[in-house]
């Protein structure tokens, strides 16, 4: 995190913000942020970041060191709670309703994908209890073969520690977000196109996420 | 989010749902072992009296009775606290709208049981309400509570003070997957987002 993350995209004031300010606050609080694989992270135009999910901070220190906007699925009571509610779109968030078929969360992925925009989401759905990697959900694959953008899987790496699903204080200390080089996705049309490549490309993705960390460049 | 939601069981004693918070940060098992956060992601434990050590809760699974296992072992009533989702309201941003979302109500302290093919809800102060299982459409974790929806939009979350939500949300979908299956709906394929059988 030599470079510090500059918005090169319109991005809400709150967002820019953040980043401004969330990278500073880690590293005086011990903890550091190693991007590998940046290369892989298109200068502009439409991707999809597909990460794997281990601490409420994923989002967090994700969105806030790569210099682009990256527009994050959130889930959808998040918007409703008191406090963040209001704030969760000038983070760049949009509501997905986790436990029904959430198609209006499928077009706004869709509609910042086609304005050529980063779009991450937790393939898991959920974070892990143990730091191993969980099953994908399936309407996450189904959007990537939708929308037909590069996809680029994200290797999470330490935040477990510094945060895992079952402790509630924070001990700041390394992460690594890792990049993988895109997968290629047709824009395929039509479910009956989509649904019996859905195993292939899950496997593909789930494949480039167990790659464990390379060691330091 | 504490360490029983992890620990579905006591790895020394495998005594189901048995660990309960006693501090801000502590656990206690009931033959006494003791739990608290270790360095990393690990968790310091031990049985009473003997000595304490740091593991990864993927290695202290490994001593616990299977989760499935867990889950189709017999309990009663337990504490829990269930609120219930209002009706979903659109979210704008930017004059277009960015989706739906649904806003949890208040606290409701209650007694839980899962009874046959229904689940039962006696709030401390109110009316007593059924849940019949095969009507549940969706068994999602979420945080430290588990949200199950039904077939008519009805949403409520679950939370366990003295119990593992990772253990519930198992009991919950083995509950749901036996409601399923009497009622002649077939074995369900999938959780998330909605219940898929065939």
């Amino acid at each position: 995190m030599s470079q510090g993350p500059r918005p090169s995209e319109s991005a809400p004031f709150l967002y820019r913000a953040a980043q401004a300010i969330i990278p500073r606050l880690w590293r005086w609080t011990g903890g550091s942020v190693r991007i590998l694989g940046r290369e892989h992270l298109p200068e502009r135009g439409a991707a999809l970041i597909l990460c794997n999910h281990l601490s409420y901070l994923d989002p967090i220190l994700l969105q806030s060191s790569i210099r682009r906007p990256i527009y994050a699925l959130a889930k959808s009571t998040s918007f409703s709670a008191p406090l963040t509610g209001p704030l969760m779109h000038r983070i760049c968030s949009f509501p997905v309703r986790r436990f029904q078929v959430d198609p209006q969360a499928t077009r706004v992925a869709l509609r910042h994908l086609r304005a050529g925009r980063l779009v991450a989401i937790y393939i898991e759905g959920e974070r892990s209890w143990n730091a191993r990697l969980q099953e994908p959900k399936k309407g996450t694959v189904r959007l990537a073969l939708k929308a037909g953008v590069p996809v680029i899987p994200c290797v999470i790496r330490g935040t477990y520690e510094v945060l895992p699903r079952w402790r509630k204080r924070l001990r700041p200390g390394p992460v690594t977000f890792q990049f993988m080089p895109p997968l290629p996705m047709p824009a395929l049309h039509g479910r009956v196109h989509r649904e019996p490549l859905v195993p292939e490309t899950a496997r593909r993705i789930m494949d480039a996420l167990r790659t464990e960390t390379r060691p330091a460049d | 989010m504490p360490i029983r939601d992890a620990l579905w069981a006591c790895p020394f004693c495998h005594a189901i749902d048995s660990i309960r918070s006693v501090r801000r940060r502590e656990a206690r098992s009931r033959c006494a072992a003791t739990f608290a956060p270790g360095p990393g992601a690990t968790i310091v434990a031990g049985p009473s009296g003997g000595p304490a050590r740091a593991r990864s809760v993927e290695e202290w699974e490994g001593d616990l009775p299977a989760l499935d296992e867990a889950a189709a072992a017999g309990h009663g009533p337990v504490s829990a606290v269930v609120r219930r989702a209002s009706a979903p309201r659109p979210v704008h941003a930017d004059g277009g709208l960015l989706g739906f979302a649904e806003r949890f109500g208040p606290r409701i302290p209650a007694t839980l049981e899962i009874a046959g093919p229904c689940l039962r809800i006696r709030p401390v102060d109110g009316y007593p309400e059924e849940w019949q299982l095969v009507a549940v459409t969706a068994v999602q974790p979420s945080s430290s509570s588990v949200q199950l929806r039904r077939r008519d939009g009805a949403l409520i979350s679950l939370a366990f003070p003295d119990g593992s939500v990772r253990l519930w949300e198992a009991r919950l979908q083995l509950a749901v997957r036996s409601a399923y299956r009497a009622a002649g709906r077939g074995e369900i394929l999938e959780f998330h987002p909605t219940i898929r059988s065939r």
